[in-house]
């Protein structure tokens, strides 16, 4: 008896890990081999137009060169930094408004909630030729509409100045509705009791928000701005569509500069380790992300 | 709203089909299938040829060979002579465009991942060393001898642009090289050479030297609403257009870096940048591009080209089809306008004037080393180079390739494209190719080229200074020829530039 409930605890415990052992492959296939690969090239020095030459080990030489010699990826990692602040920020703060704002129930608010899809279903190469036409400096609409009320027109993607700011601003136009939908279904979801509470209390408009509904908002808002925080650090699309990281490098993020050493270069050693460098960057943004916000998730 | 879903995502297929790689076989009749992108009605000329075309002494039936290109322009030879490469061999040709920027990528790719979806590889020679040497593309020698390229009647520059380590590993396509264009109509009005010459002290002309160059840049460079030759300006009208991005800017460097006299390196392989040569002529790059249009930091070919074409500036250091293109009414609002140069120069010290101009890009076809069917491939680019074949699509606008043949200047008659001052521009052309100054194809060249035209881009943003720039660059060249193996690079670069030496290249 005693054997049999034995068996059947051993069998009530391997069915669970058997079910989910295809999808365990799988995963261990598809990310984790990959990943460990990718580490161990990191630290040789191997170029894919010589690949009859065998992979040479150098140690961690790829990570001195990228931290100690090499100015583009510094240039690289800094555009980074700056995309993911600027992107989130103001992705939040227009997001949060925008849906505040619509959580009014005004008229019109179905259809406006229903066109803020559009740009989150555009492709990426529709949404970079659209704003490559928009940001020409002589035929394009936006510099138009400067020069007529008299503002001066920047070359938006001809200037170092401005090229960075052109992909952020992309980037806005086409994210912004994912926070607004985020925000707003996090503030339809609120428990309207504390409100109306600070209401009868003769709270105003601001500090019904900022002290009733953002503090019930945060745990949305830190979840959406992760993601957006995840996808804005790997930025390519966009670079690679409206400056190619230029003019010079001055748009370059890690993730287009990955690419160009490893994919036109082929210098593999060395993408190798630029993708290793933002695993570890950007588990340690995760990390303190976690530990600044847990209360929060 | 499930409805607009479907619809969003059937758009979204649409254009992302749209945005893919855009492969296509050419029709019986020579036209692009129904889902292939539009290609021109091709010429006359080539129907002629088509029609003229006779079955080989050897058939290939059922063989398929696939040739990849850099863009569907650069492919329109191909589509419009491949009923006749069916007729004579019965070979059915399929061009795949890759995208231009990835170019280099999109073929190693498919070698290196021992994909082998393309036989022909038509690209510049600049991919040769690194082709060759790893053994990724097929020596021509044998089929060369069974079936003549007829090499003797292309020039030296060309030839050279077709082997590593002597041996034969493709055919020409394409012989490019960079001049000057302006506007001629702008040049002789009265009124603009009186207001140059009062201001500079000297007749307005196309520029001979890399100063005049910004003289004249400058003094053309006008605002919305200024004057330009009578007329008042609807916008900015600028100096010069020139490319100042990769994958392409460094040529537009080397231009005035070798009238500078500069060479890339010395005898043992040092580079040569950090040098009075690569000072003034980058520092004559940086000062020039103040007098291109406002995005001209953004300018590859298309855009470069375009700028002047649609009448925005007042020259244009191009490639030789520009010119071609300029005279075409669907395409140009300068037909009969273009005046034609050589890329300025420096002043020598007996008052002659040095010119050099990069015989940059080119096309030539190799054959990858995964082809099904080599033979049947090296039937195909020995049919395209033939002079009879190679001078249709050398003379015609649309195709974007340049002569590469002597024969091809034999007799201006018989080009395709025919305008007024067809035999100047012919003359600009052969002036260009005896002061050629040639690209790089040992191996590396991809990465030597890259280094040197990001911090190029660099310097012509002001993110780096000129000094930094090829400091900078030299550093990086350094570390690649070290990566590549010293001993082995400065061999390559040895034979590189002895064979340069052999065709008068270089002293």
């Amino acid at each position: 008896m005693q054997q049999a409930v034995g068996a059947r605890t051993i069998e009530s415990r391997r069915t669970p890990w058997l079910m989910v052992l295809p999808a365990l492959l799988l995963i261990l296939a598809i990310n984790i081999v990959p990943l460990v690969y990718s580490t161990v090239l990191a630290f040789f020095q191997w170029n894919l137009i010589q690949a009859a030459t065998p992979p040479r080990f150098i140690g961690i030489d790829n990570f001195i060169r990228l931290i100690t010699r090499d100015p583009q990826f510094i240039s690289a990692t800094l555009n980074t930094g700056i995309m993911v602040v600027a992107t989130v920020a103001v992705q939040t703060v227009l997001g949060v408004a925008v849906a505040l704002l619509l959580d009014q129930k005004l008229r019109f608010t179905g259809v406006a909630t229903t066109l803020l899809l559009i740009p989150l279903a555009l492709a990426p190469a529709v949404v970079g030729l659209l704003f490559s036409s928009l940001f020409n400096s002589t035929l394009g609409p936006v510099n138009y509409l400067l020069n007529a009320i008299g503002l001066p027109a920047p070359s938006w993607l001809g200037d170092a100045k401005w090229a960075l700011a052109s992909v952020i601003i992309v980037d806005t136009w086409q994210w912004t509705p994912f926070m607004i939908l985020l925000t707003l279904a996090g503030l339809r979801s609120l428990n309207p009791e504390p409100i109306e509470a600070a209401l009868v209390d003769g709270a105003s408009a601001w500090q019904r928000f900022r002290y009733v509904k953002l503090p019930m908002l945060l745990p949305v808002l830190t979840v959406a701005m992760l993601l957006r925080a995840i996808d804005s650090f790997r930025t390519f699309d966009l670079v690679f569509l409206l400056t190619f990281g230029g003019p010079g490098t001055s748009s370059t993020t890690m993730s287009f500069y990955g690419f160009k050493v490893g994919l036109q270069n082929f210098d593999i050693g060395r993408a190798s380790a630029i993708a290793f460098l933002m695993v570890q960057v950007f588990i340690i943004f995760v990390l303190l992300f976690y530990s600044r916000s847990k209360d929060q998730l | 709203m499930v409805r607009s879903r479907v619809l969003s995502a059937i758009a979204m297929a649409l254009v992302l089909a749209a945005c893919g790689t855009q492969t296509t076989s050419p029709g019986a009749s020579g036209s692009a299938e129904a889902s292939a992108p539009e290609i021109p009605t091709a010429p006359k000329q080539f129907q002629d040829l088509i029609d003229a075309t006779q079955p080989a002494d050897k058939q290939y039936d059922g063989a398929t060979v696939t040739v990849v290109v850099d863009s569907i322009q650069s492919g329109y030879p191909f589509f419009w002579l491949a009923p006749a490469i069916k007729k004579a061999y019965g070979i059915d040709v399929k061009v795949v465009a890759a995208p231009f920027e990835t170019y280099y990528q999109s073929i190693q790719n498919d070698i290196v991942s021992g994909t082998g979806a393309y036989d022909i590889l038509s690209y510049p020679p600049r991919f040769l060393g690194d082709l060759a040497s790893a053994g990724n593309i097929v020596d021509l020698t044998d089929y060369a001898s069974q079936w003549d390229p007829e090499m003797n009647d292309v020039y030296p520059v060309y030839q050279l642009y077709t082997k590593f380590d002597g041996k034969l590993f493709a055919l020409p396509m394409d012989g490019d090289r960079l001049e000057l264009y302006f506007r001629k109509d702008l040049f002789e009005n009265k009124d603009e050479q009186a207001a140059f010459q009062a201001k500079y002290g000297y007749p307005l002309a196309a520029p001979e030297t890399w100063d005049q160059y910004l003289d004249v840049a400058e003094f053309f460079t006008r605002d919305t609403g200024a004057d330009l030759a009578g007329e008042k300006l609807t916008e900015p009208f600028a100096g010069i257009a020139e490319i100042t991005k990769l994958p392409d800017n460094f040529d537009w460097f080397l231009n005035r870096f070798a009238s500078y006299g500069g060479v890339y390196f010395d005898d043992q392989m040092r580079p040569q940048l950090d040098t009075d040569a690569g000072r003034n002529a980058l520092q004559n790059f940086v000062d020039a591009v103040k007098f291109g249009p406002a995005d001209i930091l953004n300018y590859e070919y298309v855009e470069s080209f375009d700028a002047f074409l649609q009448g925005k500036t007042a020259m244009c250091i191009q490639w030789t089809d520009v010119a071609k293109v300029a005279e075409d009414p669907n395409t140009s609002k300068i037909i009969g306008k273009t005046g034609y140069a050589q890329v300025p120069g420096v002043e020598q010290a007996d008052g002659s004037v040095l010119h050099r101009s990069v015989l940059a890009y080119n096309r030539v076809n190799s054959i990858s080393k995964l082809a099904d069917n080599p033979e049947a491939a090296y039937r195909v680019i020995q049919f395209m180079n033939q002079p009879s074949v190679s001078l249709l699509f050398v003379t015609e606008p649309l195709a974007g390739m340049d002569p590469y043949r002597l024969s091809h200047y034999a007799d201006p008659s018989k080009w395709v494209q025919q305008w007024d001052r067809l035999p100047e521009y012919i003359a600009n052309n052969k002036q260009s190719l005896t002061n050629g100054y040639p690209e790089l194809t040992m191996p590396g060249a991809n990465r030597y080229n890259d280094a040197l035209g990001t911090h190029i881009a660099q310097a012509l943003a002001g993110q780096e200074s000129v000094e930094d720039a090829l400091k900078n660059a030299t550093t990086e060249w350094e570390s690649i020829t070290d990566e590549l193996g010293r001993d082995g690079q400065i061999a390559h670069w040895q034979a590189q530039l002895q064979a340069w030496r052999d065709v008068g290249l270089i002293n």
